[in-house]
């Protein structure tokens, strides 16, 4: 394949995760973007915020800010994903799509990789709510560290997106299962309190969802923390994030073959 | 299994859908969509599939267009197996359903146009060409770049259209693509596709509009519960009714009883009954229709008969009678 034929297709590829993502976003407008990426986060970490340091003091605010800044990627990497497919079948363009020639992995990459895009600038407005309004302080943090960071987590939360996002190939109401994942990962990814005060078994649940380590690895580059003492968390975090994104690529191929036998894809 | 390179072929195609119904006690329940169904259709034919709701048209085009397996018997497109070949297919292929859904309301018709050529594997440098090609010839053109959501469902219909046609098919399945249009706006598309079939593309057409069938296609075929009752030309669907004439007329509160009545008089051989404002209107296909209506006096003695005519059956009458033998 010519060097030509590459530009041509990284360009198709660019133009088509642009159009996916107006096409199928309600927060691609000004309006919506600040209703869903501005609103409901401050809402979010306020409530958290709030009950944290009401329950455990003012000095924790800022545990709680960073946590929850982090815990707005799986808003764009678990809702994003997931919506993507969802709203497909709601404009009733997926038997467009599933019948089309159009190579399966890079649209399924296409999901991904604009909703990890969108996760960063979510987080990014996580963090300025987080410092203006509940005193984070970045003053000792290692920024690129931290920045490195996000982009990890923006990754893993839209691999684990891309698993139950496959499922809403065959599922009318798959954005229910966005919700629940979302919740549990509120309680089980140490957001808003340590992954060790869970018992035992469900740390490894934890363990086997992205968010965790990366929100470790997060606190501890606030901390000053150098890129050689989180990259094991980073690292294992990827691996997350990657294993989940091979499985729902697995089960993409899997339940399209499934849908293509009871004709699933219409079934709004 | 070797099959001959017409347009589209089916051979003993039957598919079944499985569901289960009831919570504590799951019950598998099976119902048929199609029954062992054969069919060919030739190469630039425009093809028309009639049938009721439910009689297994859009099935019979999903399987066609890969979105569907079938559970037995083969089916075959350009040659292609829709089983394993659908990859070859789809490049090959175009497909259209009716009714509104199927855009991205948020983009414009031309952004649309732009993310299915993409997706259809359309090189940047013939789809620069075709877009407007297609928004000239389907009638959009100046108000591309309006989002779909402002668009009126002809319009929406014709984006469609535009859309099957991106890739340049050689066959085209179009699933009753003037469902809820105006008058007009249903013309204008029939005229569309007579002119992609006089190009030389193969369509294969589905619709319960029987003027559409009559006015467009080829040659046509009648699908009841998932059965192909008739096929031929329109001219030669008529002429399975015309031994038969057509006697019509209104009628206010017949009781079924008298209902009954007529369809028992001789030479009748059905009777339908539609509600037309306050009154029924009554079409009464039968042998020998002016005897027919010399009896029908005595048989709706003391009702009021309004319009009393006769006329030559049409394509519909063929349909109804057709569509009636296979329920009895």
């Amino acid at each position: 394949m010519g060097v030509s034929r590459i530009a041509s297709e990284v360009a198709v590829f660019a133009r088509s995760t642009y159009f996916q993502y107006v096409a199928l976003f309600q927060w691609a407008s000004v309006r919506g973007y600040v209703a869903y990426k501005i609103l409901l986060p401050v809402d979010q970490m306020l409530f958290f915020v709030e009950l944290g340091a009401y329950a455990t003091g003012p000095e924790n605010a800022a545990y709680f800010a960073l946590g929850n800044a982090l815990q707005l990627t799986a808003n764009a990497g678990i809702f994003g994903v997931i919506a993507t497919v969802a709203n497909e079948r709601h404009f009733g363009t997926l038997p467009i799509l599933l019948g089309s020639p159009a190579n399966r992995l890079v649209t399924f990459m296409s999901r991904a990789v604009v909703n990890v895009l969108d996760g960063i600038v979510t987080v990014i407005i996580g963090f300025a709510i987080a410092i203006g309004l509940f005193g984070l302080d970045l003053h000792h943090a290692n920024i690129p560290l931290l920045a490195l960071c996000v982009v990890v987590v923006s990754l893993s939360t839209a691999g684990l997106g891309l698993m139950f996002g496959s499922i809403g190939l065959v599922m009318r109401d798959a954005i229910i299962v966005a919700n629940v994942i979302y919740y549990v990962m509120l309680v089980l990814c140490g957001v808003n309190f340590p992954v060790s005060r869970l018992p035992g078994a469900v740390q490894l649940i934890s363990y086997s969802l992205p968010l965790t380590r990366g929100v470790e690895a997060a606190r501890e580059a606030v901390a000053g923390a150098s890129f050689g003492q989180v990259a094991g968390l980073l690292g294992g975090e990827l691996l997350v994030g990657l294993a989940w994104a091979l499985a729902g690529y697995a089960l993409f191929a899997t339940l399209e073959g499934w849908a293509r036998r009871g004709g699933m894809q219409e079934a709004y | 299994m070797a099959m001959s390179a017409q347009a589209i072929e089916a051979r003993a195609l039957r598919k079944t859908y499985d569901s289960t119904r009831g919570v504590f006690r799951r019950e598998k329940v099976t119902r048929v969509a199609l029954r062992g169904v054969d069919l060919a259709i030739e190469r630039g034919e425009l093809f028309g599939l009639l049938g009721p709701n439910g009689a297994g048209k859009t099935t019979m085009v999903k399987i066609f267009t890969t979105l569907l397996l079938p559970t037995s018997g083969a089916a075959t497109v350009l040659g292609l197996d829709v089983v394993k070949d659908e990859w070859a297919l789809r490049r090959r292929i175009g497909f259209v359903f009716g009714g509104e859904r199927g855009l991205y309301w948020r983009l414009s018709g031309l952004d649309n146009l732009r993310y299915f050529a993409d997706l259809y594997r359309v090189p940047p440098e013939v789809s620069r060409r075709r877009i407007p090609e297609l928004l000239e010839r389907l009638g959009l053109a100046g108000r591309e770049r309006d989002r779909v959501e402002l668009y009126s469902r002809g319009m929406k219909q014709r984006l469609h259209l535009a859309r099957g046609l991106l890739n340049d098919p050689e066959v085209l399945f179009l699933d009753e693509p003037t469902i809820g249009l105006d008058p007009v706006g249903a013309r204008e598309l029939r005229v569309i596709v007579r002119e992609l079939a006089d190009a030389g593309k193969t369509i294969f057409l589905t619709t319960h509009y029987m003027f559409e069938a009559d006015a467009i296609c080829d040659r046509i075929a009648v699908i009841k519960a998932g059965e192909i009752v008739a096929e031929g030309t329109p001219r030669s669907i008529k002429t399975l009714v015309e031994d038969q004439g057509v006697v019509e007329f209104e009628v206010v509160g017949l009781p079924r009883e008298r209902l009954d009545e007529l369809r028992g008089l001789p030479g009748v051989s059905s009777v339908a009954v539609a509600e037309h404002e306050l009154a029924q209107l009554v079409t009464v296909h039968c042998a020998r229709p002016s005897e027919v209506m010399t009896q029908l006096s005595a048989a709706l003695d003391g009702l009021k008969l309004e319009k009393l005519s006769s006329r030559e059956p049409t394509l519909e009458d063929a349909y109804v009678q057709l569509i009636g033998d296979a329920e009895t």
